[in-house]
């Protein structure tokens, strides 16, 4: 597809193929591995057989995710009843049992986060309008070895991003109607179920609310299409809310040996009733359900950098991939472990960062100076998204994780696409269609590179002590071999406590 | 200046204005409080043993010290037997009575209150504005973070003045290029400054970008930079090796009690001539050069790695300083009502984070002048001070040992020549050229007015409650917290150790 033209030619499917081909090898083939549980799917999983079973349970995140993880097993039936038993009354999951698989609870995390690859394609073609350039910028999200690790498993991420990204598709799709025709009716009541599902898979999903009032300056001064757009996506919204909600909470018959966990009075009674939840009861099960949330949240610690084992990271550490997570290892023979590392691809992170500083100067630019750029309007509506997500998140003074950024990541690489679009020139050299796609090419073949270098991070590939320590090229992530001393810069935390022991012979 | 007609009687009356501004701010009771605080209990010591001709060697090149103990023989505030009470220690723990720190205070003060006019006059170059530059000015004057260390007898005020300097050279010769002596002049100066910054601190010789970056301005005039960079090496390297042989020099008496029996070295050679209470001569110049500074190097060595985790700690990692983290702890204590008194080294938010807008804002224009072919008024000023910015901070972060806010004084002071740069740019073109601009000064300059009364009670011991204080160490990568309370803030967790 060139620039200005809507058809798709063979060598566009091509592309697009290329794109379906490349992601689902990184994201759902082989995403059965590594067999045993990871991160928080040890929660997760937990969640997922408590509706398999039916029994009644309150979490911190919203349900969509889980039932997802719990839908997958349900069609793959990859474990028998009693193995889909095993911890539903267990709040996390401490031992994996013998010839427990985790092939159904990942499905739809690994397929959403496939087809992902394809929304982001969309995306990109909106934006640059040439399937060369989108297929080129879809190498960020393919082959960057963090997303890949974790989107796949029985984890909340990847169904969040996906329903993330199809927001963000269909809200380019609805700034180039701008008139109330069926085909933006629909796309905005889809608008408001993706935006629901978003909201309800992770909280942190809401800074899409950011997309309506964006919406709003888009479409003006046409606000009778921004109110009908509005109307329609609400009905799409309260819809998926309420039916997400009553699947859950219809599910949720048998109470356990868990409790009520902080079910109120009424709600209580419902529950010891054999009759279904009354509707009308709904506002108090989903109150009750948020409050237990807010209560949870309460209780998570704060970030400590001088605690021994601290995988939490500040959030402006975050857009330079700092810190590195480790999900599990194994030792190996000739003292070389494997690895399974939320690990960045420093090729991708560090584009999108410098992708995100180049947006932001060039709106400064726009502003303080009067520069006129393309497509103006796109750059500060996802300026907006990600500088809101960041403010949001850090307002936040629970530990939270590198994971987190995952949502402001994908901002970021459609920020990037922005970017090339806009630029002219570099120094004195015109810079037209041809060198970007030349450039685009270059930097997806150093991702490409970069990310082989990083995979066995990835694959649990054991690697020897040095190998691990050629890959740490950033001491911020903290990225450590097995039984090796923390090597952050700034925070060193003294282990032990002995009486009347100074760890700090240098304090000053 | 290169045009006075332009500076006029206007722009002296302004500068003396200024110094009245910065004399009351800054300047006024420099010698309280009156002992030794923060880095002064290990200058001071140096200071008296250049009074009394005790050889020794110390983590920082001379001049700062000299100008401390020059300070001492000036005013001369204590009698001679206080002038020696601290030659055998290194660091002073107990300053005793009746000492006095007026003399050892007056050179960096000076160099202090000098800085207002050269920034004034660096931002009137700029700008080519009198009032902006006059309003500029005030990110020197009303900055509560320069203040508290910048008057005392510490190293930085020697080592931002030379900056100052330095930048102020550099800014003029271009101007000069078909005036060849004052051209020598004017690059015989930045020469001699950037000697100056770095015979004071090791850190001032990021000021040796300079020279290459004049090469940008005087181009394709090669040869003029040839000759110019002549002119600076000869400056540099008279202001280099002659404090160091005055400091040699001056150092005749063995003090036994001083580490390595006084001599600080093991190099025969030297320790014969110290022996024979003779001066170095100049033929031994590079081989006791060399020595001293491997005595620095081992110096900052011992100092130990950043590591935020220690209880009490002031160091802080280079990221942290543009925002003004973490503030320094130099004293504090509580009185009997209850009301506790602070001395920090404390950024006032609305200089430093203006300077560090600034910083971003221009990073932008280079962006936008790469990539989009911007427009701008002086693109090479703006790449000159940003590689001067980004150079020393790129080299701060190789640096593992400990560092302090104050280590980010140097590039505070270029991100305030940005600053100028930018307002320049927005003075030509887009919604803020004209009028608005200098409503924008205006409102810029009475926020740093505003920070400081706010601020200025955290480094001048005024009591205050603890609820005052909590109210004004709203940004929690500042670190600050009233004297004896738990520690409560999201990026530091400072412990002792952590439960097995």
């Amino acid at each position: 597809m060139n620039s200005g033209s809507n058809s798709f030619r063979n060598s566009d499917w091509l592309l697009l193929g290329l794109v379906v081909v490349m992601s689902c090898f990184t994201y759902f083939y082989n995403y059965t591995q590594p067999t045993s549980l990871y991160w928080d799917e040890v929660y997760h999983v937990t969640s997922a057989q408590k509706y398999l079973n039916n029994s009644y349970f309150m979490e911190l995140h919203p349900p969509v995710g889980k039932l997802l993880i719990a839908a997958g097993e349900k069609l793959i039936d990859a474990n028998d009843d009693e193995l889909n038993r095993i911890y539903k009354d267990t709040n996390h999951v401490k031992k994996r049992a013998e010839g427990f698989s985790m092939n159904g609870y990942r499905f739809f995390p690994a397929l959403l986060s496939w087809i992902t690859a394809v929304v982001l394609f969309f995306i990109f073609l909106a934006i640059t309008r040439t399937t060369i350039l989108a297929t080129l910028f879809s190498f960020l999200y393919i082959f960057d070895t963090a997303l890949s690790v974790h989107l796949p498993g029985a984890l909340l991420e990847g169904p969040m991003l996906f329903f993330c990204s199809l927001s963000l598709l269909i809200f380019l799709h609805i700034l180039n109607i701008k008139k109330p025709n069926i085909k933006f009716k629909v796309l905005s009541f889809i608008l408001g179920i993706t935006f629901a599902l978003t909201f309800l898979t992770k909280i942190t999903g809401l800074f899409l609310l950011l997309l309506f009032p964006i919406l709003f300056i888009g479409l003006w001064p046409k606000w009778k299409v921004w109110i009908i757009g509005m109307i329609f996506a609400f009905f799409g919204f309260l819809i998926t809310f309420i039916g997400v909600w009553h699947v859950h909470i219809s599910l949720g018959t048998e109470v356990t040996n868990q409790g009520f966990y902080s079910a109120s009075a009424l709600y209580k009674e419902a529950l010891e009733s054999d009759n279904p939840i009354p509707f009308s009861l709904y506002p108090i099960a989903i109150k009750d359900h948020l409050k237990y949330s807010i209560k949870y949240n309460d209780g998570v610690p704060k970030l400590d950098m001088c605690k021994v084992h601290e995988s939490g990271s500040p959030w402006f550490y975050w857009p330079l991939g700092a810190r590195s997570i480790t999900y599990s290892k194994t030792s190996h023979a000739e003292d070389k472990v494997g690895y399974l590392m939320f690990q960045v691809n420093p090729a991708v992170w560090w584009l999108s960062a410098f992708a995100v500083l180049i947006a932001f100067s060039l709106l400064t630019c726009s502003y303080l100076l009067g520069l006129k750029l393309k497509q103006r309007f796109l750059l500060n509506s996802f300026c907006i998204l990600y500088a809101g997500y960041m403010f949001g998140i850090s307002q936040i003074d629970r530990v939270m994780y590198l994971h987190h950024y995952l949502p402001p990541l994908i901002i970021s690489f459609i920020l990037a696409a922005l970017v090339l679009n806009e630029v002219k020139q570099i120094g004195k050299w015109e810079f037209d269609h041809d060198h970007k796609v030349f450039v685009a090419l270059c930097l997806s073949i150093c991702i490409f590179a970069t990310y082989q270098f990083y995979k066995p991070l990835s694959t649990m590939r054991p690697l020897t002590k040095a190998q691990l320590e050629k890959r740490a090229i950033f001491p911020l992530w903290n990225l450590q071999c097995s039984g090796c001393k923390r090597n952050d810069p700034f925070f060193s935390p003294p282990t032990i406590c002995k009486e009347n022991q100074n760890p700090y012979p240098n304090k000053r | 200046m290169t045009k006075p007609e332009h500076f006029g009687w206007q722009g002296w009356a302004l500068i003396v204005m200024l110094m009245l501004l910065s004399f009351c701010s800054t300047i006024y009771k420099y010698s309280e409080p009156n002992h030794p605080y923060w880095d002064e209990k290990f200058h001071v010591t140096s200071a008296q043993k250049y009074l009394n001709n005790h050889h020794f060697m110390q983590a920082h090149p001379p001049l700062g010290k000299m100008l401390i103990a020059l300070g001492e023989i000036i005013v001369d505030a204590n009698p001679p037997e206080t002038d020696a009470r601290f030659v055998d220690i290194l660091l002073i723990g107990k300053h005793g009575p009746d000492f006095n720190m007026r003399g050892y205070r007056l050179i960096p003060m000076i160099l202090a209150w000098l800085l207002t006019p050269i920034t004034f006059i660096i931002f009137f170059l700029i700008l080519r504005n009198r009032i902006l530059a006059a309003l500029l000015s005030f990110v020197i004057i009303f900055d509560t973070g320069q203040i508290s260390l910048l008057k005392a007898a510490v190293l930085e005020s020697p080592l931002i003045f030379s900056t100052a300097f330095a930048i102020l050279a550099f800014l003029v010769i271009p101007k000069y290029v078909k005036n060849k002596w004052k051209f020598a002049l004017w690059t015989f100066l930045l020469g001699t400054a950037m000697g100056a910054a770095f015979v004071t601190k090791l850190t001032g010789l990021f000021l040796i970008l300079l020279a290459p970056l004049l090469l940008l301005h005087l181009w394709p005039n090669w040869k003029k930079w040839l000759i110019a960079f002549a002119f600076i090496f000869a400056g540099f390297a008279i202001v280099t090796v002659g404090i160091w042989q005055l400091h040699f020099s001056l150092g005749t008496n063995i003090n036994p009690t001083l580490p390595m029996e006084g001599y600080h070295t093991n190099l025969h050679e030297y320790r014969e001539i110290l022996d024979q209470g003779k001066n170095p001569s100049l033929l031994m110049f590079p081989t006791i050069l060399a020595d001293s500074f491997k005595y620095m190097y081992r110096s900052h060595t011992n100092i130990g790695d950043l590591n935020l985790c220690t209880p009490d700690y002031g160091g802080s990692p280079w990221i942290f300083w543009p925002f003004g983290g973490k503030s320094i702890h130099f004293l504090s204590g509580r009185s009997k009502g209850g009301l506790g008194n602070y001395m920090y080294l404390q950024a006032n938010p609305a200089v430093w984070w203006t300077a560090t807008l600034s910083v971003f804002i221009s990073i932008a224009m280079l962006l936008g002048f790469i990539f989009m072919g911007q427009k701008l008024r002086k693109p090479k000023l703006l790449i000159s001070f940003l590689i001067l910015y980004l150079g020393y901070m790129l080299a701060i972060s190789q640096i593992s040992r400990t560092m302090f806010l104050y280590h980010y004084f140097p590039p505070l002071y270029v991100s305030f020549i940005l600053l100028a740069l930018v307002i320049n740019e927005l003075k030509a073109r887009g919604p803020f050229k004209g009028e608005v601009i200098s409503l924008l000064c205006i409102l810029l300059s009475s926020l740093m007015v505003l920070g400081y009364l706010i601020y200025r009670p955290m480094i001048d011991l005024t009591p205050m409650t603890d609820e005052q204080l909590k109210r004004r160490a709203f940004f929690p990568l500042w670190n600050v917290r009233c004297h004896n309370c738990k520690q409560d803030n999201l990026y530091y967790k400072e412990k002792w150790c952590n439960p097995s």
